[in-house]
């Protein structure tokens, strides 16, 4: 099978990683600049201020002068580094096998999409509609080898080069394109080459006579061949979106301004890959220069960044910044979201959102240990349990690990029921000779015995510190309470343990 | 007199004077056997009409060792078997996991919020989780509060919980050592101690077989006290 390639670029890469987290300012002229006041450099700029005749290396002032209204832009690497994530994530929402070609440049092996697009004109456009959903206008290119479908993705919006065509429909395109290096590029231009076309018709031994290696190197990307294999793109554990600002932040209003386009823009790179949103790192840079994060695990992936912005809202209020905000940076790990087939005549589920957002406000009124489910762990020690996080989806009964048959059978039991006292209340107990409780001394269980049942003994752990020996009793009292007693052997102490109810 | 009562009559009082129109569109009167959540214990069932209404509040109330914890772990029982959402709000860290687990509650399918004896806390905590929705069966559990915390409590709070709980597909069940919910509560259980019941006569071999109670059933279906058993 022959291979084909596809291979997008955004031009003015500097200027679109500004404009994907600053969307507004999309319709007006924008400058990157780059530099200190007062020696600023334009290093990039939107399409707006090219049309008014902005170029880059071009003296602020100048552009200023062509542009009015021209918006200066200080360059973000941090931005940049976002908006070549999301590119890379586009690719690999229709491809496995994805090259990072650089700021703003993007390779992916297109072979066999014929089977799922009626032509390679489609898939160049779905490319390009999938990129523009990122924030990100890409010009896309398909050919059979990589070097052909980048350097025409440079020049035009969407082409398509038929298999073997790919020299002469670079022919035509300039000279530098190649980015060579000034030395080569004055050799060749005192030779009057202006085009690829002229510089792949050069004879071969000939030009390695005179360039040596490097100038068989040009010959052949001008030429559309290819210099070495694809070098898949391996996606991080991790997917981030950051963004720096312009002013420093200091209120909660402002900062879920810019929250929720960092959110939006990362649940939408995850959602392309056919991810859901699981853990949530949120780091905040401050003007001094410190740091501040905020961990978030939602109960359930969610795919809804309105759903995650509260809850992020929510962990920052209760820790508030100490200094100003510079910097929004959020880490999320990629899950995968859990479906469930729902039955016909059973309750829907809990939304993710929603149980997200209730677990939320559960956990900052009393604390993240305090809510979700019990699991009891299988020992005889008195109220062993373990509390863990709550699952949305139940988990399949063969799986259970209780150590309680009938749990989850759904049978009510009219049993007796035992209401704890945590801790257990030590109080004093009189006894016979015989060790059997007569009274209860002290709490709001004192009164006389009337029906005693025990003692049932249990031990463990005595190979640790954690060791446990204790009598249990349940005893009903004349006022006709029925009560846990404990005897710890251990310490000679006697505990109500709790009520039965 | 229940709040379901109260709101009978007023909408039966507002038909007969022809404001009929400013009726919400499903009225208690066109809607009297609205949906129960089933206890398991058929002699209450029966009392309840199918059990605790759905949409509305339900309180359980008793002395320790009545019986009323046992009651509200059947109802888990019941929906968490059905794979449903259950919430147990803890008011003062009493639910006994290993007990619940032998009534045949599935555990996975509860969400435990312990409020360490913070009663504000649990009423908030009810409060949101009702809002947030989700739960089949909501426990406030408040039996064994202290009563100066119960005290500051007002009223306001447990009717925000029933006009929270209204129209939803949620039962909110709050358990008390007393009456506390009022007109909120749109069914009341009340259970008096009575003598348990032991088996073997010796202590090391009798067993607490289980706790004698008497419940009451006050409102629901016709609003007037009757005794079971």
């Amino acid at each position: 099978m022959r291979h084909r390639y596809a291979s997008l670029v955004v031009p003015s890469f500097s200027a679109a990683a500004i404009l994907r987290s600053r969307p507004e300012l999309r319709h007006h002229p924008l400058a990157v600049v780059a530099g200190r006041s007062p020696a600023l450099t334009i290093v990039d700029a939107n399409a707006s201020a090219r049309r008014a005749g902005v170029r880059p290396l071009m003296a602020v002032a100048e552009a200023q002068a062509r542009a009015p209204g021209l918006t200066l832009v200080a360059r973000s690497p941090v931005c940049e580094a976002s908006a070549q994530a999301a590119l890379l994530d586009v690719a690999l929402g229709v491809s496995p096998r994805v090259e990072d070609g650089g700021a703003g440049a993007v390779c992916l092996d297109a072979t066999g999409f014929g089977l799922l697009y009626r032509d390679e004109r489609r898939v160049a456009e779905d490319l390009a509609a999938r990129a523009e959903a990122a924030g990100l206008p890409a010009s896309v290119a398909i050919a059979s080898t990589r070097t052909a479908a980048q350097l025409a993705a440079s020049v035009r919006p969407l082409t398509v080069i038929r298999p073997g065509g790919e020299a002469d429909a670079l022919a035509p395109l300039p000279l530098t394109l190649l980015a060579l290096s000034d030395d080569l590029s004055a050799v060749l231009t005192r030779w009057g080459i202006r085009t690829l076309g002229e510089v792949a018709a050069l004879p071969d031994a000939a030009l390695i006579e005179r360039l040596g290696v490097e100038g068989r190197r040009v010959q052949r990307r001008a030429r559309g061949e290819d210099l070495g294999p694809l070098v898949p793109y391996r996606p991080p554990a991790v997917v981030e979106e950051a963004v720096d600002l312009e002013w420093p932040i200091d209120n909660l209003e402002a900062l879920a301004f810019v929250l929720s386009g960092v959110l939006d823009r990362l649940v939408a790179r995850l959602a392309g890959r056919g991810w859901a949103l699981g853990a949530v790192h949120l780091t905040l840079g401050l003007a001094d220069q410190s740091a501040k994060a905020f961990p978030l695990s939602p109960a359930s992936p969610l795919t809804d960044s309105r759903a995650i912005l509260p809850l992020l809202l929510q962990t920052i209020r209760s820790a508030p910044p100490p200094a100003a905000i510079a910097r929004v940076a959020v880490r999320a790990e990629p899950a995968v979201q859990r479906m469930a087939q729902a039955a016909l005549f059973s309750p829907s589920l809990v939304s993710p959102e929603q149980l997200a957002a209730t677990l939320a406000r559960l956990e900052a009124l009393v604390g993240r240990d305090n809510v979700g489910s019990p699991e009891l762990l299988d020992t005889h020690r008195p109220d062993a349990f373990v509390t863990k996080p709550f699952e949305r989806l139940p988990s399949h009964p063969a799986r259970s690990s209780s150590p309680l048959a009938g749990e989850g059978c759904g049978r009510g039991n009219t049993g007796p029921v035992l209401r704890r006292v945590r801790p257990p209340v030590a109080v004093e107990v009189g006894t016979t000779p015989d060790g059997l409780p007569t009274r209860i001394l002290g709490g709001p269980w004192q009164n006389d015995v009337c029906v005693a049942s025990g003692p049932w003994r249990s031990c463990g752990e005595w190979w640790s510190e954690t060791a446990w020996s204790i009598e249990e009793w349940d005893v009903e009292t004349a006022g006709r309470a029925v009560v846990r007693l404990a005897f710890d052997r251990l310490t000679r102490q006697w505990s109500v343990e709790g009520v039965y109810d | 007199m229940s709040s379901l009562t109260v709101r009978a009559e007023l909408e039966s009082l507002l038909r007969a004077e022809g404001f009929a129109h400013a009726l919400p569109s499903r009225t208690v009167l066109e809607n009297p056997g609205s949906e129960r959540l089933a206890l398991g214990i058929p002699i209450l069932d029966v009392r309840l009409g199918g059990g605790v209404p759905v949409g509305a509040v339900t309180e359980v109330t008793g002395v320790p060792s009545s019986g009323r914890t046992g009651l509200v772990l059947a109802l888990l029982a019941q929906v968490t078997g059905r794979q449903e959402l259950a919430v147990y709000v803890d008011a003062t860290d009493a639910f006994d996991p290993w007990s619940a687990a032998r009534g045949g509650v599935g555990l996975s399918r509860v969400l435990w919020v312990r409020c360490r004896g913070q009663v504000e806390t649990a009423f908030k905590a009810a409060d949101a989780v009702v809002r947030g929705g989700g739960a089949r069966v909501v426990v406030l559990d408040l039996a064994g509060a202290s009563g100066s915390r119960l005290r500051r409590m007002p009223v306001a709070a447990y009717l925000r919980l029933q006009r929270a709980v209204e129209r939803t597909p949620t039962a909110l069940v709050i358990l008390a050592d007393q009456g506390l919910a009022g007109t909120a509560a749109a069914v009341t259980i009340r259970l008096s101690r009575a003598r348990a019941v032991w088996v073997g006569r010796h202590p090391a071999c009798r067993l607490l077989s289980h706790l004698g109670h008497a419940p009451a059933v006050i409102g629901g279906r016709g609003a007037v006290a009757r005794r079971a058993g």
